[in-house]
Parts: C-alpha cells; structure tokens; sequence
C-alpha cells in the first residue's frame, strides 16, 4: 500500500499535483524557443517521414485523403509513446542533472506526483502539435483533419494519456536504476513503431509477428484512437478494447508505483540516487 | 620555429585531453554503441515495413519506379547511417559547450590558455571516430550479405569524401556553439537545423520527388552531395573518382560553411565575454 502523506488527504493531494504541474508548465514556458522550435520543425519531420512513406505508394494514394489522414493520426501516436518515454523519464534525468534528485526525495511527497508534472507540459506540447499539424496537413497537402465520433476520441485521448503515465512511470522507475535513458528510449520508440499500428493498422502486419502486437498496451489505444477518428474497424470489438485498455491503464499504474518505490529502495541502499 | 612547435604540441594535448574525455563518456554508456549500430537498421526497417503493410508485395516495384533500385534496404540504410552521422556531428559541438555550462565548468574551460575554437572543435574527433565506425557497423555486414565488390581504391576515396564531408557539419555544429553562447538554449535551433537537414537532404528519398525550388534548396546542402555520393558508389557501383565534380563541390561547401561559422562563433563569443554572459544558462 503506498503511504505518502498525499494519499492520506485530498487537499494534500491536489497541493502536491499543483506544485508539481506549476513548476513543469513554468519552465516550459520559460524557454519559448522550445515551442518555436518544435512549431518550426515538426512540419519538416513530417516530411522527413512522409516522403520516405510516400515511395512505395502507388500515384493515385499519393493524392488520396486517407494516405494524409492514416499518416496524421500515426504522427499524434507517435506523440503519445514520445511523451510516455520521455516525460518522466527525462524528468527523473534531469532532476539528476541539476543535482535536486536527491532532495526532492528527501521530502514525504508522492514520488509519482513529483515527476506527474512533465506529463502535464508534454500534454500542452502534444495538444498545441495536434492542432498545429492539422493545420501543416491542410496546407501542404490540402486535406482538413476529421474526427468522426468526438466523445471517443476524447476517451481514447484520455486513455492514450493514463497509458502514458503508466509506461512512463515503470520506465522512469528504469531509469533511476540504469541512469542514461536516451539509448533505451530509442530502441523502445522504433519497436513501438513497428509493432503498434502507428502509420498502419496491426492487422497488416504478418500472422506471424501478430501477437507481438497484441501484448503491447499502446496497440489498443492507438487504435480506439484511429477507429474514433477515421473509423478503422478495432482489432477487438470496441466494448473489450474499451474495458481492456481500462484494466492496462490501472495495471500499468499499479506497477509503476510498485516499480519506483522498490527501485527507490534499492538506490538509497547503494547510495546511487543521485548518481548519472 | 620553436614558438611554432609549442603551439602544435599544446594544441595536440587539448586535443587528445578532449579525446580522453569524449570516449570515456561513451565507454560509460555502452547503451549508446548499440544505439549508434542499430539505429540505421531501425529507420531503414520501419520504412520497408511501413511501405510493405501498406502495398504489400508491390511495394518494392513503386519504390524502384522513384528511387531507380530495387534495393530498398541498402538504400535506407545508407541513407540513414549518414543521417546518423550528420545528426552527431551537428549536435556535438552545441551540446558539449552546453553541457560544460550545465556543470558549471565553462568558465574554468575560459580560463585555461587553451584555443577555444580547437577546444570545443576537437569533440568531433572522437565523435567522428564512433560515428564512422557506426557506419562501418552498419553498412559493412549489409555489403558483405549482398557480396558487393568494393575497389580498395574506392575505400580510401569513401573516406576521404566522408572527411571532407564533415568539414561543412563540422561549420554547421559551430554556428550551433554560437548560437548556444548566444541564446543558451540550444535545443531548440538545434532541432530546427536537424529537421531541416533531415527533411530535405534525401537521406530516404531521391530529391527528384521534391518540388523543384526544393531541390535547389536540398542541393546546396552538403549532407546531400555525401548521400548522393556514397549511395551511388555503394548502390550504383559508380566509381568515386568519375565524380570529382561533386566532391570538389563538397570541399567547396566545407570550406564556405566552414568559414562562415567560426566569423560567427567568434562574433557571439566574444559578445557573451564582453556581457559576462559566458556561463549563464
């Protein structure tokens, strides 16, 4: 049972996610060239992406909408496992960085809310890129971004960021134990690629790599999020995959605080919390 | 003459107490190797996968209509192990002045009698010797299961135009310490000029599916000129020494790139001097 001070009171409790979500917007918006630079160049990693996509199409795809749709919804995706590998991850990184780890975990706060706050910036940086690479879409290739069923893809959005927070935090948990996440996080980001259904749907795949796909969480919310969108048919009947996702996002939670309370243990035995 | 021969020795121990460092670095995180060694087969693999769901077995033929081989593999990977490499040495520079600042060391680095262009500029060295050996990695194993005959003289002018390749990156990766002077964050233009290197440079795609203010764009690029090189020597089997043009084009760039970006450097780094900004961050 996890015994912070925070889940004893809700006061508590919303004090701490406030603290922690403050100082993470603050220091995004404390360097705005961040923002400009992402704005700047996620059209031109788009078209890094697309163009390589693009020549294997035959010339008629090259004109259809749903080439520009199935390759938009994959880039917010992507997003989604960028954001649950990254975010806390890094967040843990960097507070090792500046050397405040340590007392950070000094203090009774709830160790997953003292990292929960990047998750919120990601969340602006994902929400601002969802809208702006609409907009590049419309302009480059003239095709205007449809959702279909609006109250699902809120819930698969939802369901994309509790997932999120869940890998991110048995990730971040790893990265207090190995320290440098960015090899990891690279190999991870690529396999997740490939096996997800990020730019295809999962049943494209062979047979035989398949069931690689199906034990993987992101897999689900992917594609509630494509079938909410662009109605693509769900690799399982759409109440499963909803009740599915709901038991991975609880489970993944569960063991993210098991994970980092037990990786956190063992640091402060050796003393090698605060290393990297 | 004496004067001379201190200079060179003093400069050589900068060099290799960079060294030392550098790869002490990597050696403490040998996650990176793999990385390094896999990561043009994971770009090349996600884009022959992606285009195989998505036209199955005819995905090969539309690839050879535009990129005029069959060979989608070797081209991707060629491609991507030079973006690879490119991405490495762009950042380095940038990011090894930026990390100093974070540690709070960058002003000791000031106060040393060491040549800062030849300090910070000799990260590359190690870096470069871990990204050629990358591309070794990553290309030989691919040439060997595709028994490729590679003339020795080709090997030694590969690279050579791989050198003088870096040269212009090299420029590019000091416009980055710059701007890292100068605005302290450098991530942001870092990700910029990656992108749009990454994006238009052809390391996936011939640019001749680009629109064709584009391609001038993309040709004056000089991560453009080593692809196009490379993968016609490797993939076409066209012999390096028919392309002298484009590799005296490429020595061209590195020399312009190359001096553009140390006036620069120097500019904003004597501006942070004078402003006592060396070490904020």
């Amino acid at each position: 049972m996890v015994n912070y001070p925070s889940t004893k009171s809700i006061n508590r409790f919303l004090l701490e996610v406030y603290a922690s979500v403050y100082k993470s917007v603050k220091v995004y918006f404390r360097y705005p060239a961040w923002i400009i630079g992402d704005l700047l160049a996620t059209p031109l990693w788009m078209l890094m992406f697309i163009y390589p996509i693009l020549l294997f199409l035959p010339s008629e795809q090259w004109r259809s909408r749903e080439t520009y749709e199935f390759f938009y919804w994959g880039m917010v995706s992507w997003s989604v496992i960028s954001v649950a590998l990254w975010s806390i991850g890094n967040a843990i990184r960097s507070e090792q960085q500046v050397g405040t780890l340590e007392q950070l975990f000094l203090t009774n706060a709830d160790r997953i809310i003292l990292f929960i706050g990047r998750l919120a910036s990601s969340s602006i940086g994902l929400a601002i890129n969802l809208v702006y690479m609409s907009l590049i879409v419309y302009l480059l290739f003239g095709v205007s971004i449809r959702v279909i069923n609006i109250p699902l893809f809120i819930i698969s959005i939802l369901f994309c960021l509790l997932l999120s927070l869940g890998f991110g935090i048995v990730y971040g948990a790893l990265v207090l134990q190995v320290k440098s996440p960015g090899a990891i996080s690279n190999i991870l980001q690529f396999f997740f690629l490939a096996f997800c259904g990020v730019f295809y749907p999962v049943t494209k795949l062979p047979e035989i790599v398949r069931p690689i796909s199906y034990f993987i969480p992101f897999t689900y919310a992917i594609d509630l999020l494509r079938h909410s969108t662009i109605g693509t048919e769900t690799v399982v009947p759409l109440e499963v995959e909803l009740m599915l996702l709901s038991l991975l996002s609880a489970l993944f939670i569960g063991l993210g605080y098991y994970s980092i309370r037990r990786v956190e243990a063992i640091s402060k035995v050796k003393g090698k919390l605060g290393f990297y | 003459m004496r004067r001379i021969k201190s200079l060179v020795l003093n400069n050589l121990l900068v060099i290799k107490a960079v060294f030392m460092r550098e790869i002490l670095y990597w050696v403490r995180y040998p996650l990176w190797f793999l990385t390094l060694i896999s990561f043009p087969y994971l770009i090349s693999g996600l884009f022959y996968s992606i285009g195989y769901a998505l036209s199955g077995e005819n995905a090969i033929k539309y690839f050879n209509q535009r990129a005029g081989t069959p060979n989608v593999f070797l081209y991707q990977l060629i491609g991507s192990a030079i973006f690879m490499i490119s991405i490495l040495i762009i950042e380095d520079v940038g990011q090894s002045i930026r990390a100093e600042q974070f540690r709070g060391t960058l002003e000791y680095n000031y106060l040393t009698a060491a040549n800062k262009i030849v300090l910070w500029g000799s990260v590359v060295i190690p870096h470069g010797l871990i990204s050629l050996t990358t591309l070794a990695g990553s290309i030989i194993p691919m040439l060997f299961m595709e028994i490729k005959p590679v003339d020795p003289l080709d090997l030694v002018l590969g690279v050579l135009v791989l050198f003088i390749g870096l040269m212009p990156l090299f420029g590019i990766g000091f416009v980055v310490a710059a701007l890292t002077m100068r605005f302290k964050e450098p991530w942001a233009v870092t990700n910029i000029i990656k992108a749009f290197i990454s994006a238009f440079s052809g390391f996936n795609y011939p640019i001749t599916i680009l629109p064709l203010w584009l391609q001038y764009v993309s040709n004056a690029l000089p991560t453009t000129v080593v692809t196009d090189i490379i993968r016609e020597a490797l993939l076409f089997n066209k012999r390096l020494y028919t392309m002298s043009y484009q590799i005296e084009l490429l020595a061209l760039m590195g020399l312009v790139y190359f001096a553009v970006a140390i006036t620069v450097y120097k500019r904003w780094e004597e501006e942070a001097r004078r402003r006592g900004e060396l070490s904020k961050y």
